[in-house]
């Protein structure tokens, strides 16, 4: 009975852990479209390419911190070009057409990743184990991974800090004012352009860690941006627009994909973890569309 | 335009008169190499045939879709299991069972746009992508229990013809597409048609004036999986003569989305065009790359760039055309239409 | 080029063009003096909106430009510049439509407006304290989200959000569009202490001539882009030429409307109206609206309102922004579902409520905010509307089978007939989307009479229109009573066509009925003077 339920709480633990990985990603998504109401489709090749060309410029011999920190610089330029080159042109267009120009975007994106840097899986080594830490299985009897730990401790930094400055700080009511309404917040002198540079760099760099996260575990791969796709049940499940959102989302999504792929999934032949968060998100938006967080849609007739 | 017979105006009828001519007499008495049928032709209807149920649920229903692909492989594979386990089935009643299997995943998957739209539409027809390909996959049965991995298609036989080689496959699809093209093209000029675009323009007026969202949306849905497993069933038949679920992967699904919105959403001829650009585009990219820099380009370079072209290509389109190909050749006719005039 | 220091703006001769081909201004002039209020007059698509915009740099994110002529803020040419310099140097529009943060709360909203400035926390809350005295209103509804208030409210927060920009100069496009008489007065008193106490000059853009003359020191009269007329206020609201075609008060007594549509009918020969009295004489009531209360959230929208409609009569609901009418249309058709009360139709109780449902049994509508489908033809919208008498489903149509085609035609017929009624011919086939603000109102007009409902819900049918386009509008109405006998649901806020065609009114305030009879009983109503005709109506 014990060591049942040990397993379970094994099991539980490296889903939640598991989910705080997905919330990192999600939380670049979340950014976005608080600021612009926008899906940003590229964010999975966003994410591919920000820690592709990281590992690429340490391949040049570029110590670790100079390649983080110029990496960073290359997310805020992708982020200058996107504002200039996509987003600017397309101001006042349908929510369709903006989510169609990031599909676009994601492409390019990926395109040129691959373009630059081939194909070949690369490793990357944050120092950080992805195995048990000791002292946890010895005296827990639990084995919990140290990389999965460090997500979830950087994920949540990440979320507490980005609540606080969407929520107290002018910049946030800016975002948020530019969010409900961007042809008004730019009629009361809200700088739009800076708005949405600021906010494009930001998903870039959140990008960038999740990346690095992920590469950390599984190698720095195409198959990244399938990571994209399985953000979108934990946005849905969270709320696109909210923050702590996709902490809860990810938690539930990491959590449910490996409980119900270990106690369910034997009955269907395994592998459901491909689908199951999407039947679960689609009972979500069944019943509770704006996800747990999100905000009430307003559709005033 | 005054309609010369039923609701077709006389321009309609010398149109189809003369892509028939086209179709059936004049490219195959002019094109003889197998290689253009099988590889571009053959390939093109099927993914335009796909690509006009697509249009259906998007360009005209407004729905936001991403499951062609799982269609067509539901699609593929009923047709595969009908003509193994029904003996003396003819191949187009095997294509109707097939899509008519096809459209009740549409209904099934369709259900949660009674709910929402947008991004959280697309969200749950990806469930129906990843679960029909996932449900193939795992069980055997679909398969016929075969180890292997390669489960080939069927020859294909009408009427005690065999219809195996390039040029009657060919005809086969292109009489399968012409019909369902034509019968599409009906209905999006019909009430039906004006029905799906009042759902995606203005959905509570349209609820206003009597049309039921319910059985205007899920009829999308339906009639158009119903497109995507034909389609599908064809495309495993005559080009691909293989069964494989991998073929049919989220990967498709985003090609078949790029050939109606760079083809023109909301259009018939969209659906063709954008199916004409995505299929030749690599073959142009690849044909530049071997002879200008006579293969020193490697392969991989190529379709990154090929991705990068399709990429920015959905960008420019969205900003500066966002009515597609289609709406850009109508310019074009136009523009050059009115220095004729001159 | 000399420049009058005296004036705070001066626009010379400018031409504006957008999509590079429609030309929306053709030479306007006008100056603001400093600390003065200027109005810009003009029926809808005159081009009052694109002169505003034009002088604030928002026309670019309409794909608009000012092609010629220059414009002149304090001193400087602005050309070149961005709506964010703009408000730097002073300059701020209150857009039209209202455009809050419906996110955010009222005092969010508010607070936004101060974003391009530098304020200490100190300052920002004593700012925000003397907003508040101008708008006691949005004090007491600081923390409410401001998506939920009313379209008073909202036209509040957006004039106060500006406020907070500490603008030289406020451009405010349509203050008064879709709010009623008492509303709009307290908007235009506030604006005016504005003026006179913090100094701000003001340029409006006012399709109520009336409202903006009593305010307004100068004005300009603008149609199809070009300024038709200027002069002082009192000069303009003295002009006989003005008052005629946009006071709406003409020498002679003002007629009935169905009087002057019987003479109008009677002079073209046409036998539409056949007597001056009815064909279709009024009947008992069709419609039944028992103790119907409708809340959302904390909002009380509706509290326990009855009242009924007869059969081919013209019933107009009237009241106040926010007291409820276009939520009392939205319960009757479906949309909304009321949490108290029933609905009776032809005497029978409506358990379940959809508007499907309600459009099946014979009620169709109009919307306030227009909703046509903006991608297809004058024509295909009409159509639509015949969906109810349309039998055949999509396979019929694919494969065109006898009784598709035989309806199509039928269809097409009758669309035809209801657009020649509605003198629409020359544009059937144009996009929705690419027509005037009057025109796309007829269209809808033409898409619920094709339903052939018997009764029609008409959702501010004549908001946005001139006295001639509200002219044309009462008489399809009229006919469409007379000749088909359908009955009429009518919300308006022009009280003289309200008074002129309808046969009874109901009148909402709050969320409440209070009065309910003839155009001349409610007329004569203490309580619904109070609430509603508060200014004397000319």
């Amino acid at each position: 009975m014990i060591s049942e339920l040990l397993f379970f709480m094994e099991v539980l633990v490296a889903g939640l852990l598991s989910g705080t990985m997905y919330s990192l990603v999600a939380l670049g998504f979340v950014l976005i479209y608080k600021a612009s109401s926008t899906f940003n489709f590229a964010q999975g090749a966003m994410v591919f390419f920000a820690v592709l060309s990281f590992v690429g410029l340490m391949e040049f011999g570029i110590p670790f911190s100079v390649a983080f920190v110029l990496t960073i610089f290359l997310m805020i330029a992708v982020g200058l070009a996107t504002e200039r080159l996509v987003l600017r042109p397309l101001m006042n267009q349908s929510e369709d057409t903006l989510l169609m120009a990031t599909i676009g975007l994601g492409f390019v994106l990926e395109g040129l990743a691959q373009a630059v840097w081939g194909v070949e899986v690369r490793r990357l080594d944050l120092g950080i184990k992805d195995s048990p830490i000791p002292w946890i299985a010895d005296n827990l009897q639990l084995f919990i991974s140290a990389l999965d730990v460090t997500a979830g401790l950087v994920a949540t930094a990440m979320i507490i800090g980005l609540t606080l400055l969407f929520k107290y700080t002018k910049i946030g009511l800016g975002l948020r004012s530019v969010a409900d309404d961007a042809g008004a917040a730019s009629s009361i002198g809200i700088p739009l352009k800076h708005i949405m540079l600021l906010v494009w760099s930001a998903a870039g760099v959140v990008a960038l860690v999740a990346g690095m996260m992920w590469g950390a575990r599984a190698g720095v791969q195409f198959a990244l941006i399938d990571l994209a796709l399985k953000a979108l049940p934990v946005l849905i499940i969270g709320g696109f627009s909210s923050i702590p959102g996709a902490i809860i989302g990810g938690l539930l999504i990491g959590a449910s994909e490996k409980i119900l792929e270990v106690y369910i999934g034997p009955y269907f032949g395994g592998g459901i973890e491909g689908w199951a968060p999407y039947v679960l998100a689609i009972f979500f938006l069944l019943y509770r569309p704006e996800g747990l967080f999100g905000e009430k849609i307003i559709r005033r007739v | 335009m005054k309609p010369v017979f039923m609701t077709f105006t006389r321009g309609d009828i010398i149109n189809f008169i003369v892509l028939m001519v086209l179709g059936f007499l004049i490219i195959p008495m002019t094109i003889t190499n197998g290689y253009w049928y099988s590889s571009i032709l053959i390939p093109w209807l099927c993914l335009a045939l796909a690509a006009v149920g697509q249009q259906i649920v998007m360009g005209y229903a407004g729905q936001l879709s991403l499951g062609a692909a799982g269609f067509m492989a539901a699609g593929a594979f009923a047709c595969f299991n009908l003509i193994l386990r029904i003996p003396d089935l003819p191949f187009v009643g095997a294509l109707i069972i097939s899509g008519l299997i096809a459209a009740a995943f549409g209904i099934l998957f369709g259900l949660p746009s009674l709910r929402v739209r947008g991004i959280y539409l697309m969200v749950a027809t990806l469930a129906s992508q990843f679960f029909i390909v996932w449900m193939i996959d795992k069980f055997g049965w679909f398969k016929n229990y075969d180890t292997s991995g390669i489960i080939t298609a069927q020859n294909i036989e009408i009427f005690g013809k065999s219809f195996t080689s390039p040029i009657n496959m060919y005809y086969v699809v292109l009489v399968v597409v012409a019909v369902l093209t034509l019968l599409a093209m009906n209905m999006v000029r019909g009430s039906a048609g004006r029905n799906w675009m009042a759902v995606r323009d203005m959905d509570i007026a349209a609820e206003s004036m009597g049309v039921s969202l319910l059985k205007t949306k899920l009829e999308a849905f339906a009639i158009s999986a119903f497109y995507c497993g034909v389609a599908g069933a064809l495309f495993a038949f005559t080009y691909l003569k293989s069964l494989e679920p991998v073929a049919f992967d989220i990967k498709l699904s985003f090609k078949i989305l790029f050939m109606v919105i760079l083809g023109g959403l909301g259009t018939i001829n969209g659906a063709f065009i954008g199916a004409a650009f995505i299929l030749l585009f690599p073959v142009v990219l690849n044909f530049i790359g071997n002879t200008a820099f006579h293969g020193s380009i490697d392969a991989t370079i190529i379709s990154s760039i090929e991705q990068v072209v399709f990429g920015a290509l959905m960008i420019i389109f969205m900003i500066y055309e966002p009515l597609g190909m289609a709406k850009l050749w109508e310019s074009i006719k136009s523009k050059i239409g009115f220095n004729k005039k001159k | 080029m000399s420049v009058d220091s005296n004036n705070i703006l001066e626009v010379k001769n400018i031409e504006v063009v957008y999509d590079n081909v429609i030309l929306a201004l053709h030479d306007v002039s006008l100056t603001v003096p400093k600390g003065k209020i200027v109005a810009l007059l003009g029926a809808n698509g005159a081009g009052k909106s694109t002169t505003l915009k034009s002088i604030s740099t928002m026309l670019a994110s309409e794909r608009g430009k000012v092609t010629k002529g220059t414009i002149n803020y304090n001193g400087n040419n602005i050309e070149g510049e961005i709506p964010s310099r703009m408000v730097h140097r002073g300059m701020v529009q209150v857009l039209e439509g209202r455009r809050c943060f419906g996110h955010l709360t009222v005092e969010e909203n508010i607070i936004a407006g101060a974003y391009s400035r530098q304020l200490s926390k100190g300052d920002l809350s004593a700012e925000l304290e003397k907003i508040y005295t101008y708008f006691t209103r949005l004090k007491d509804r600081r923390g409410s989200q401001a998506g939920f208030t009313s379209g008073g409210e909202q036209q509040m927060i957006a004039v106060a959000r500006a406020m907070m920009a500490k603008p030289t100069m406020l451009l405010l496009d349509e203050p008064s569009m879709g709010l009623a008489p008492q509303l709009v007065a307290e908007i235009f008193n506030i604006v005016k202490e504005l003026n006179q106490k913090e100094g701000v000059s003001i340029l409006l853009a006012e399709q109520n001539t009336n409202i903006a003359l009593k305010n307004a020191d100068y004005g300009y009269i603008l149609e199809t882009g070009r300024v038709m007329l200027e002069g002082s206020a009192q000069s303009l609201s003295n002009d006989e030429k003005v008052k005629e075609l946009y006071l709406g008060i003409s020498k002679g007594e003002r007629k009935n409307f169905r009087d002057v549509l019987y003479d109008d009918e009677k002079k073209k020969n046409t036998t539409a109206l056949t007597t001056k009295g009815r064909k279709f004489e009024i009947g008992g009531p069709i419609l039944e609206v028992k103790n119907i209360s409708l809340h959302f959230g904390g909002v009380k929208a509706i509290t326990n309102i009855s009242f009924n409609i007869l059969k081919h009569e013209i019933r107009a609901i009237i009241g106040p922004n926010g007291a409820g009418k276009s939520s009392m249309l939205n319960c009757i058709n479906g949309i909304y579902q009321p949490q108290e009360g029933t609905i009776l139709y032809k005497g029978a109780v409506l358990d379940q409520i959809n508007p499907n449902l309600i459009s099946r049994m014979g009620i169709s509508r109009t919307f306030q905010n227009l909703a046509l489908f903006k991608r297809m033809s004058v024509l295909d919208n009409i159509l639509v509307g015949r969906k109810l008498h349309t039998k055949s489903n999509f396979m019929q149509v694919g494969f065109q089978f006898p009784q598709a085609v035989r309806e199509e035609k039928e269809n097409k017929e009758k669309c035809e007939e209801i657009i020649s009624f509605l003198e629409i011919e020359d544009i059937k086939n144009t996009q929705v989307g690419k027509l005037p603000y009057g025109l796309q109102k007829k269209v809808e007009l033409g898409r619920a009479l094709a339903t052939q409902a018997e009764i029609l819900l008409l959702d501010e049918p004549m908001a946005g229109m001139n006295v001639e386009e509200k002219r044309d509008m009462c008489r399809f109405i009229l006919k469409v009573n007379d000749e088909l006998g359908t009955t009429i649901v009518l919300i308006e806020h022009d009280m003289g066509v309200v008074m002129d065609i309808s046969d009874r009114v109901v009148v909402l305030d709050y969320g409440k009925s209070i009065g309910d009879g003839t155009p001349d009983v409610v007329r004569a109503n203490q309580k619904v003077i109070d609430a509603y005709l508060g200014v004397a109506h000319d």
